[in-house]
């Protein structure tokens, strides 16, 4: 009997890499809709206020409940399902820091920025490496964009901006780094199979 | 903590968390490249006083020659021991809290920072060290926080907010690991007995 063996070409590589570690998106998703809705819910005086608020956090708890669903069905969603998922959670986080939630703070001087760093980190660790560049640019570019709007006067000026921008960025670059790592640590992997399968196919064990 | 390590891990949890130490070491010695880097721009940029510049420019310049016999340790091929990596690990915690404490406390803009660190670490140490890593930053964050955040109701959303981002990224970081090695273990223990290989997350449909 000869052994063939099967090697993944890239883009199955990332149709794996996206298979299972859709969680960690999905995993970022429920934190992000933990904090949302806490602030919403602790920052609360008026029930009209909060029944307004609390409608686009139930679409974003039940899109994700979708995904977790399938991904614990062992059918997780395909690259651009996770793709549009992703840029619903930019979107969420940079219309909370645009409206100025909780308290009227915008751009700047609004705290909930850091909704960012597990988003964009689970981003780094399922995509690759072009994508991922292309998730941190569109990460740092609304937050500019967004800061530049509201005014650079409060909230601690370029400095506190320049501050933000530089540990986004490390943190999606520390993302992407390990997800190569792991790339490789599974390549070699492969190769040591391949090995092992040559030599049984010769020595006719198998 | 090396007894601690010993106590707490069993053999073959030893020995897959020196592997994934061994390949993730570098991704900690780049994320504090880059926490070096920043700090010595930040400190330029914006010195608060004479004193705290001074201590400020050699502790940053002490963690970078640490860092930098890691890395030439790595690029050798060399073994750096687990107290190390995790006791350097440590540094970094404490370096950002002591730019947090010299910068305002919790009106500090440096605790971003935490958020690199603690993911460089949760992306190699076992689940137990980085658990409890991150829990011991989020109570020393919390007690630093404690002055601003007493009496006023929005700082203390804006705390316990922080803190769960802090702990997103470390599960996060926990929790990719986890699969990794799955992933890993699943292509390494693969049986023979089919003619044809099977990948690995071949059964993917799209959605």
């Amino acid at each position: 009997m000869s052994y063939q063996l099967y090697v993944p070409t890239t883009a199955e590589e990332e149709i794996e890499d996206i298979f299972y570690g859709q969680i960690n998106i999905i995993g970022a998703r429920w934190f992000l809709i933990a904090g949302v809705l806490l602030l919403t819910l602790w920052g609360a005086h008026d029930v009209r206020d909060v029944q307004i608020k609390i409608l686009p956090i139930i679409a974003l708890i039940a899109l994700n409940f979708y995904l977790h669903g399938r991904y614990m069905m062992e059918r997780p969603a395909g690259r651009a399902l996770i793709w549009l998922s992703s840029l619903i959670d930019l979107l969420v986080i940079s219309a909370v820091i645009s409206l100025g939630l909780p308290q009227g703070q915008f751009g700047l001087e609004n705290p909930l920025f850091i909704f960012y760093y597990p988003v964009l980190l689970a981003f780094a660790l399922v995509f690759a490496r072009l994508i991922t560049a292309i998730g941190i640019s569109m990460v740092c570019f609304a937050y500019v964009g967004i800061c530049l709007f509201a005014g650079l006067e409060a909230g601690g000026g370029m400095y506190a901006l320049v501050i933000r921008l530089v540990t986004l960025v490390a943190t999606g670059i520390v993302g992407a780094m390990y997800w190569r790592i792991q790339r490789e640590a599974r390549r070699k992997a492969q190769t040591a199979r391949g090995s092992l399968l040559h030599e049984v196919t010769e020595s006719g064990i198998g | 903590m090396g007894t601690y390590i010993r106590n707490k891990l069993s053999k073959k949890e030893m020995e897959t968390t020196a592997e994934e130490l061994r390949h993730g070491q570098i991704v900690i010695v780049t994320a504090r490249w880059a926490l070096v880097l920043a700090g010595l721009a930040l400190l330029m940029w914006r010195p608060v006083d004479l004193a705290a510049f001074t201590i400020g420019i050699l502790v940053v310049l002490a963690l970078a020659v640490v860092n930098f016999f890691l890395h030439v340790q790595i690029l050798r091929d060399r073994p750096i021991a687990r107290t190390s990596v995790y006791g350097m690990s440590v540094a970094d915690l404490l370096v950002i809290t002591l730019i947090v404490i010299t910068r305002e406390g919790f009106n500090a803009h440096t605790f971003v920072f935490y958020y690199p660190a603690v993911l460089a670490y949760s992306l190699v140490f076992p689940g137990r060290i980085s658990l409890l890593l991150t829990a011991g930053l989020m109570a020393v964050y919390g007690l630093i926080s404690m002055p601003e955040v007493m009496n006023v109701e929005l700082n203390q959303q804006i705390l316990v907010t922080r803190l769960l981002m802090i702990a997103a990224v470390s599960y996060l970081g926990y929790r990719y690991r986890l699969v990794e090695r799955r992933r890993l273990e699943a292509l390494s223990s693969s049986s023979l007995k089919s003619p044809r290989a099977q990948p690995i997350g071949c059964e993917a449909k799209g959605g």
